[in-house]
């Protein structure tokens, strides 16, 4: 997240600072901006949408900022609770997610075997009644290593920074499963575009 | 959005219709960890190899309904792909005319940017100066 703050508008004899937090979930391609009042505190203050930076291909439809930020907000703060509540009912268990196209979280347990599957899937539907989460699990092996995915082997990538004078190098860190890098890989990818001013999802070939 | 593992890799509803995302890692080497692979390599072995895992890729897809777009990427400074290889990548895709409808090289770097570059198609007059 990226805090900036900006003096919205006063109230009596001070301006009251409404800071803009940009908020990038780990849930979808989005890029939002919402706004609050650190004048408040934090058991009073509510988050605004204040811009959508960006709409990933999933919420294309969505009609309004407002609904925009609501149904990103819900999915992320879902997806978080639920992995939070099955992290407590296996703690041993290397948890991956993911959201399919309908919206539905899957949970994919690994090294847990099916029976205890099913029972972590009968309490989450339980406890988050409102929502379709589907739980998978498959049992240890010995390839597992405590990663999760499908593991890869670890590259390096680094950049030269200078600063005041001084240059170091700095390495990027790579995730560990060749899911998570993939994923890693898209998201740099539509950063780089953006960056650029063009579109990574509607290639224009150039012919 | 993320597809399963045997799918291809992500969906990208555009404004066009759906289209795919395929992702291809550019390795050189056979040896079990990055560390093992030489310091250096050679522009024609590179591109050679990397040309070689695209048209493989490609003649799986048959002829798609959909486009499919492939992002090759790097995760090894010892793999990251310079303008020479990737001029000469996009010259033979040119001529063999992959079921891509595009393909980009991306290359992260530490401040979470990354380099993005073109690879295909490309005009055929950019490809003038080439032997």
């Amino acid at each position: 997240m990226v805090g900036a703050q900006r003096p919205l508008n006063q109230e009596g004899d001070g301006i009251v600072a409404v800071k803009i937090t940009r908020w990038e979930p780990d849930t979808c391609y989005c890029v939002l901006e919402y706004s609050w009042d650190d004048a408040l505190p934090e058991s009073e203050r509510t988050h605004s949408v204040s811009r959508i930076v960006r709409t990933c291909p999933v919420h294309t439809g969505e009609p309004t900022a407002e609904g925009h930020y609501n149904t990103v907000l819900s999915e992320n703060q879902h997806k978080n609770s639920a992995l939070a509540f099955i992290r407590a009912k296996a703690p041993a268990a290397r948890v991956d997610w993911r959201f399919d196209d309908n919206r539905n979280l899957h949970v994919q347990l690994n090294g847990l075997d099916q029976a205890a599957a099913e029972s972590i899937q009968q309490a989450v539907a339980a406890r988050f009644p409102a929502r379709t989460t589907r739980i998978t699990s498959s049992p240890a092996t010995d390839s597992d290593n405590g990663e999760l995915g499908h593991r890869k082997p670890r590259g390096e990538l680094a950049s030269l920074q200078i600063q005041g004078g001084s240059v170091k190098c700095v390495r990027a860190k790579i995730p560990n499963s060749k899911e998570q890098i993939e994923e890693w890989i898209l998201r740099s990818a539509i950063r780089a575009a953006d960056q650029r001013g063009i579109s990574l999802y509607d290639w224009q070939p150039s012919r | 959005m993320k597809n399963d593992e045997n799918d291809l890799d992500f969906t990208l509803p555009t404004t066009d219709g759906t289209a795919y995302l395929d992702l291809m890692e550019v390795v050189l080497f056979k040896g079990r960890t990055y560390a093992e692979a030489p310091t250096a390599y050679s522009i024609g072995e590179m591109a050679t190899q990397t040309l070689a895992g695209v048209t493989k890729k490609s003649k799986m897809y048959g002829k798609p309904h959909n486009p499919v777009h492939l992002l090759l990427y790097s995760t090894d400074w010892r793999f990251v792909l310079v303008r020479e290889v990737l001029d000469l990548v996009g010259l033979w895709l040119n001529r063999l005319n992959p079921v891509f409808a595009t393909v980009k090289y991306v290359c992260p770097d530490s401040d979470g940017g990354a380099i993005l570059e073109h690879v295909f198609p490309r005009s055929s007059g950019e490809f003038t100066s080439f032997d």
